[in-house]
């Protein structure tokens, strides 16, 4: 195929090129590439284009475009065609033709426009049609769907993971492209499928013989933020362009409720599909005996994908296939590392319904074409994907196990947050939307987990950010705030603007002399110190009030050593600021030398100087906690020792931590500091934390108070910590996110609280953390669910075992009835239920070694249980239930129930 | 006995005492703070603050008061401490009162009484719709142009007082008092006016009225059938912040229309479907206006599913010294259009966005039945939102500063949080709570797309309407910008008819 430049004639234009030139120049590389289109009329058509002069507007390309008859007329500006062109790299491939897309969108072009990627509408490969066909069926569903689509409705079919409702939507919109209706396709897991995807493909297809369209839009519940200018979009095809359009789409069953409502209320008819039905109908047709039809349906769980390969493979084999047969089937042929890297990438994405678009795959392009062309992947709509969710679920436990996965490319939850970030903004905010309304595919939330408010809300934070940092990347020669505003900017996705940043950091402050005891500031102190000055002054106010006694720490104001204080604190922020440092500008070498003077800088009983104030040590051991260091490094271990030790021991801990600093840094923010402190580090809940964590919450009318909105994000995080939850979080989020949008709109009058210098970039910094700590809590959660539970294989043998009413007596002359073995079967889920929540609890980023025991001694009972349970049928014997019973008051503890026990009659004497 | 393991040994009664005074101590140090230049004090420490500060103000104490007439309870101490200081040194004060006439007879009561005490007084209308307020709405002194007084509203909503010496805070308290005196009412300046019907006082008294009362008297309605108290309960505080659709969007065109129909005599009216009063308010104030008093003949009745509000009205009526007959039935449902007319059809039938609760077949079935209801020659007055022009949020980087989030539920609850969060002092309702309400509300509120205006004029003309006035405009929206088609259809004098 010759080179194709879609902005021939704009690009051969010199630079100073007039108005009327530019747009005379787009308008011939629009009239070529339509000239490329199929000779067909296109079912929107470029009729005429001209340049024309608007008094007070300029010069612009006055499009007109048809559709049955009903011309509409757009305009390009010059503004948009530069905008367009000067995409040199191309890489959001905006055409002539996807410029006029955009157009067709209503007063798309803001004075700040800018062009973006528009996802193209592609169907399924003929490969993922001809599988679909596989799964073609007459079912109620289908029959339902049709017959709504015949009354002229537009349809979503809805349905659990699996189910079959991509093959039955794929299905008729074969059957409708047949009868020659024209069909556009999109899949809105691409976060670039958008309104504007719709109006390009009718201005590239060719108008349909009937002239019916259907659009398929597959995954509604992917982009909650984008359906509203979709829907908006289809009914100005309707209304505008007189076009006879109709939607079948597809989500998840969770999402039914909520795709009902939107600007304005949605008449879109819902359509429950079943996979149960449907592999009814597949086993009835497979010739497979109804014995073992039951162990097929377990094995599937209601996934008609998994079904139809069981039934494949029964095909090949002669016999029910078991689990380890489907992850070997599934991950048959591969023989690279890269190919198993990418095949367990994409089923932790899959497991949470995510996909791979084409774009983010990079390098690994041909590895994924590779996978796909041997059928262990698809591609659909410009995106890679593993298939059904119960599919990612058993190729990832195959590779966890057998791969060793997690050690050799990250672990599941990171592999989804690497994904959210390389995806670009509109992923992450399509995701976040997601995450706030719908649990699984099964379960709605019933409030919204606010974070794509959060994130865009950082987002344009982070925009204000990164200008404030280009003009002083010192952030006024304010370390904390520099500091702060580094890690938000990052997190936001402006990592040259932490550079920046660094360059002035790096300079300022010097921690290579040998026995370098504190960071040493280079030309002086910074302008942080003058709040150690004003913290001294607090201190005696606080040393004042409280009278003859001394404080609880014995140093007085009168005896501190601010400068010893405050370079502490300096050591707190830099081990902070390097260990968070974006990977291509990480310094191993400024960690380890920080590291090495924080265990110079230590005092014997392991706090940071001074011990009046615990939060210096905390902001130290956070710090060493960013640079990858936990409870298992000896300088972060004394330091958590010394944070928990009580008053009257010697040290800081009063049942809360008092701030020591009077009100500069109240006790709220203190304690949350060194709860979130000992969390990061991995130190477990103790008794101690739990009362202070109490207290903290006691004292929400102190840290909600306006103003506080440091102690309010720190409290936050504490929460988040301390608790593994995320459900308390978006009530303080909306008030957090709230403040600082009032904030940033109309700056406080009357305040002049303490750190306000750095007020917003903490803020901000702590925000985006606290995102993607729920996230990854969400995330877990869904992990925790399909990671390998340990079930015992079913089995053709145990299917017919259980089946009959009566039963042989087993060796020790007992049987158990079903009522019975079901009860011990519960038994069994319940342990393996508390193992998989110890689990996810356990199990994120902070693995230390005391994290790293408990995974593997729940691992070990999860391994137990494997075992006992499969061995676990109405033939079990006294021994065998006792080992299930202790195994349960081992895991579960005093939720473990008191089983019916059969008679086995008196037990013989040892 | 036995000594518990681990217990202390036994302390005396006075060593408990010390204990607590320490405790006592570090209380104190954490709440009033450490900050040499300021200090916090409890809102029950008021007289000591008052008598502490009164006797330290050499030339002038610069107040401001947000006035509120529901129910704020004057200190008959501090009120005699500031009298007395105006005898020796300045008191200046201004109220801050929310709208135009909240209470008017009760301001210049006060303000007279000010005056008599010597005391420098004057009102500032804040108003509440839209952006959050400019000032914040808690008192704060002002003494010797030195030292900052004000209220701190802790996060459980109770009040502090914190006094401040910070000459940066001083000097912004400052700028506040200046901008905020430009916009007082003076005697020579008169009072401002925005367009439309001033009704703050009446929501201030019924909205927490409503807000009680919907869950028992809501039932099912158009707007949804199994109960809409989720819509009444929130509405008339979302109306006080400007948060929904109402007829004060389109105040010039109901005041012209309805001033234009009782000049022509429209007298028997009809609202069908209604949120509130406001519509009743509009049409008793244009009756008044056009004809000098309020036409004895004027006979207003109000027709909606749901009780509230009808109940609403009817309070509304009495407190306004008119009348209202209320009619709890479907307007969809023929045998309820027919006892309606049983006793003369209307001249009048008025609709603020009601239409858009229908899909397009049943918004046909409404325009008949009010075709059904009028006389020959009567006119619908209404507004239809048009969802053609809904303006979505934009994703660009100057992003208009109305729409920030894409997620329009988080944003219409974000716009609420922040117009309310200054108000806090006012409501009746925590303020967790209304932005609940506010949530639930936007999530839950339907509204049908019936087209272009072309479609909708067309929709009236196939019920047998002419339209003799018509025109679309821009407002706000509640989750998006939009449009509404304000429009005057009349029934012909000859026509025949195919509703009812």
């Amino acid at each position: 195929m010759p080179d194709y430049s879609p902005w021939l004639a704009v690009n051969a234009l010199s630079p100073n090129a007039s108005a009327y030139e530019l747009l005379t120049a787009a308008h011939k590389d629009l009239t070529a590439q339509t000239a490329m289109l199929d000779k067909r009329p296109a079912a929107l058509r470029v009729v005429s284009a001209a340049t024309e002069f608007l008094d007070g507007v300029g010069h612009e390309l006055v499009v007109r475009v048809e559709a049955m008859g009903r011309p509409t007329e757009v305009r390009l500006s010059e503004d948009a065609v530069r905008a367009t062109t000067e995409d040199t790299d191309g890489t959001h491939g905006v055409t002539p033709l996807v410029l006029l897309a955009y157009a067709l969108q209503k007063d798309p072009f803001g004075p700040s426009w800018r062009p973006k990627r528009v996802g193209h509408a592609e169907r399924p490969s003929a490969a993922a049609m001809e599988y679909y066909a596989k799964l073609d069926r007459l079912t109620e569903s289908s029959t339902k769907v049709e017959l709504q689509l015949e009354e002229g409705r537009d349809v979503v079919v809805i349905g659990e993971h699996g189910c079959g409702k991509s093959a039955l939507v794929a299905n008729v919109a074969d059957k409708r492209s047949g009868a020659g209706d024209g069909v556009v396709w999109l899949n809105l897991a691409d976060p670039a499928d958008g309104p504007e995807s719709i109006m390009l493909a009718l201005l590239e297809q060719g108008r349909s013989n009937t002239g019916h369209y259907l659009v398929v839009l597959e995954n509604l519940h992917a982009n909650p933020p984008v359906l509203n200018e979709m829907f908006d979009c289809l009914n100005r095809l309707r209304s505008d362009f007189g076009l006879d359009v109709q939607v079948l789409a597809t989500s998840w069953k969770s999402a039914g409720p909520r795709l009902a409502g939107g600007e304005p209320t949605r008449e879109l008819r819902q359509v429950l599909a079943e996979g149960k039905s449907l592999i009814s109908q597949l086993l009835v047709e497979s010739g497979i005996s109804e014995a073992n039809w039951p162990t097929i349906r377990r094995l599937a769980q209601d996934d008609v994908h998994i079904a139809l390969t069981a039934i494949d493979l029964y095909g090949l084999r002669g016999g029910v296939p078991t689990e380890a047969d489907l992850e070997a089937y599934y991950t048959r042929q591969v023989s690279t590392d890269d190919q198993r890297e990418m095949l367990y990438r994409l089923a932790c994405l899959g497991v949470l319904e995510l996909q791979m678009a084409t774009r983010e795959a990079g390098q690994l392009r041909t590895t994924l074409e590779q996978l796909r062309d041997d059928g262990l992947i698809f591609q659909v709509d410009g995106a890679y994907l593993i298939g059904s969710r119960r599919r990612a679920q058993l190729v990832m436990n195959h590779a966890l196990q057998h791969w060793k996965a997690a050690d050799l490319w990250k672990r599941p939850e990171h592999n989804v947050w690497l994904h959210l970030q390389r995806g670009g903004e509109r992923l992450m905010k399509a995701t976040l939307g997601r995450l706030d309304q719908l649990v699984s595919p099964d379960m709605a939330r019933t409030d919204s987990l606010h974070l794509l408010t959060t994130w865009e809300m950082l987002i344009r934070h982070g925009r204000s950010m990164r200008r404030q940092s280009a003009e002083d990347p010192s952030w006024g020669d304010n370390l904390g705030a520099a500091v702060f505003a580094a890690s938000a900017l990052v997190q936001l996705n402006h990592v040259e603007s932490w550079q920046e940043i660094a360059d002035k950091v790096r300079a300022r402050w010097s921690y290579d002399a040998p026995d370098c005891k504190l960071p040493e500031p280079v030309g002086g102190v910074t302008a942080d110190y003058e709040d150690f000055v004003k913290i001294q002054e607090s201190m005696a106010e606080e040393d004042a009030i409280l009278g003859a006694a001394p404080h609880l720490a014995g140093i007085r104001a009168d005896e501190l050593d601010t400068d010893r204080m405050y370079r502490n604190w300096v050591l707190g922020l830099l081990l902070g600021f390097e260990g968070a440092a974006p990977a291509k500008y990480q310094d191993q070498q400024r960690i380890d030398l920080l590291i090495e003077v924080a265990r110079r800088a230590q005092e014997d009983d392991g706090n940071f100087y001074p011990a009046r104030v615990p939060w210096v040590t905390a902001r130290v051991v956070l710090g060493l906690c960013q640079a990858n260091l936990r409870v298992d490094h000896p300088v972060v271990e004394d330091a958590c020792k010394w944070l928990q030790l009580q008053v009257s021991e010697g040290g800081p801990f009063d049942n809360w931590w008092r701030s020591g600093t009077g009100t500069w840094n109240r006790d709220e923010a203190t304690t949350a500091m060194s709860l979130s402190a000992l969390r990061r580090a991995g130190v477990p809940m103790r008794p101690g934390m739990n009362t202070a964590y109490a207290w903290l919450l006691g004292r929400e009318r102190e840290w909600a108070t306006q103003g506080r909105e440091i102690d309010m994000a720190q409290a936050l995080e504490a929460t988040l910590l301390c608790t593994e939850a995320a459900s308390d979080a978006p009530h303080h989020l909306k008030t957090l996110v709230q403040r600082i949008t009032t904030e940033r709109r109309s700056p406080t009058l009357l305040r002049t609280a303490p750190e306000e210098r750095l007020r917003i970039p903490f803020v901000a910094a702590q925000l985006a953390d606290i995102v993607w700590r729920i996230v990854q809590l969400e995330s877990l959660k869904l992990f925790a669910d399909v990671i390998n539970p340990g079930r015992p294989e079913p089995s053709e043998l145990s299917e017919v075992a259980v089946a009959p009413q009566t039963v042989e007596s087993s060796a020790n002359g007992a049987t158990m009835s079903r009522r019975l073995l079901r009860a011990w079967q519960r038994g069994c889920e319940q342990i393996e239920g508390t193992i998989r929540d110890k689990i996810s609890k356990r199990d994120g980023p902070m693995r230390t070694p005391a994290v790293e025991k408990v995974i593997s001694e729940q691992l070990a009972y999860r391994a137990r249980l494997t075992e006992l349970s499969s061995r676990l049928d109405e033939h079990a014997d006294r021994e065998l239930l006792e080992q299930i019973d202790a195994l349960g008051s081992t895991v579960c503890g005093v939720a473990w129930p008191d089983l019916p026990w059969p008679d086995f009659g008196p037990e013989e004497d040892a | 006995m036995t000594e518990r393991k681990g217990a202390p040994g036994r302390v005396t009664p006075a060593d408990l005492i010390d204990r607590a005074r320490r405790a006592s101590l570090f209380y104190r140090a954490s709440y009033e703070g450490t900050d040499p230049n300021s200090v916090r004090l409890p809102g029950a420490a008021m007289d000591e603050l008052v008598q502490g500060l009164v006797a330290g103000v050499h030339d002038e104490l610069c107040q401001i008061v947000p006035y509120t007439t529901a129910s704020r309870s004057v200190d008959p101490f501090s009120r005699a401490m500031f009298r007395q200081l105006a005898q020796r040194a300045t008191v200046r004060r201004m109220y801050l009162v929310p709208g135009e006439d909240v209470g008017t007879g009760a301001v210049d009561k006060q303000l007279a009484e000010d005056l008599e005490h010597d005391l420098d007084a004057v009102m500032v209308p804040v108003f509440i719709a839209g952006e959050p307020p400019l000032a914040p709405m808690t008192d704060m002194w002002l003494i010797d142009g030195q030292v900052v007084v004000r209220q701190e509203v802790g996060g459980d909503g109770l009040a502090s007082w914190v006094v401040s010496g910070h000459s940066d805070e001083v000097s912004q308290a400052r700028l506040l008092w200046d901008r905020l005196r430009s916009q007082a009412c003076l005697p020579d300046r008169g009072r401002p006016r925005r367009p439309g019907l001033e009704l703050t006082r009446w929501l201030l008294q019924s909205a927490n009225m409503l807000y009680a009362m919907a869950p028992m008297s809501c039932g099912p309605s158009h707007l949804d059938r199994t109960g809409c108290s989720w819509y009444h309960q929130s509405w008339q505080y979302l109306r006080l912040f400007d948060m929904v659709s109402s007829p004060q969007w389109h105040a010039e065109f109901y005041t012209r229309q309805l001033a234009e129909a009782f000049r022509q005599g429209a007298r028997r009216v009809l609202i069908s479907g209604t949120a509130d009063y406001t519509l009743l308010a509009y049409i008793l104030e244009a009756a008044r206006s056009a004809v000098g008093v309020l036409p004895t003949d004027l006979d207003v009745h109000v027709l909606d599913m749901c009780q509230t509000p009808l109940l609403a009205c009817d309070w509304y009526a009495k407190q306004v010294g008119s009348r209202v007959q209320v009619h709890q039935a479907d307007v969809t449902c023929p045998d309820a259009v027919a006892r309606l007319v049983e006793d003369g059809r209307f001249d009048l039938v008025l609709a603020d966005a009601f239409l858009t609760r229908f899909n397009r077949d049943s918004a046909d079935t409404v325009l008949g039945s009010w075709s059904a209801l009028l006389n020959p020659g009567g006119s619908v007055i209404t507004t239809v939102r048009l969802h053609p022009g809904n303006e979505w949020p934009r994703d660009d980087e100057e992003q208009d500063d109305r729409h920030r989030v894409s997620d329009l539920v988080d944003d219409f609850e974000l716009r609420f949080r922040e117009r309310a969060a200054g108000w806090r002092g006012l409501l009746s309702v925590e303020l967790d709570d209304l932005a609940y309400a506010a949530r639930r509300y936007a999530t839950r509120m339907a509204s049908h797309d019936l087209g272009d205006a072309d479609d909708v004029r067309a929709a009236f003309n196939r019920a047998g309407f002419r339209v003799s006035d018509s025109d679309v405009e821009s407002v706000d929206g509640e989750l998006v910008r939009t449009q509404y088609l304000r429009l005057r259809v009349d029934l012909p004098c000859d026509s025949t008819r195919i509703g009812g």
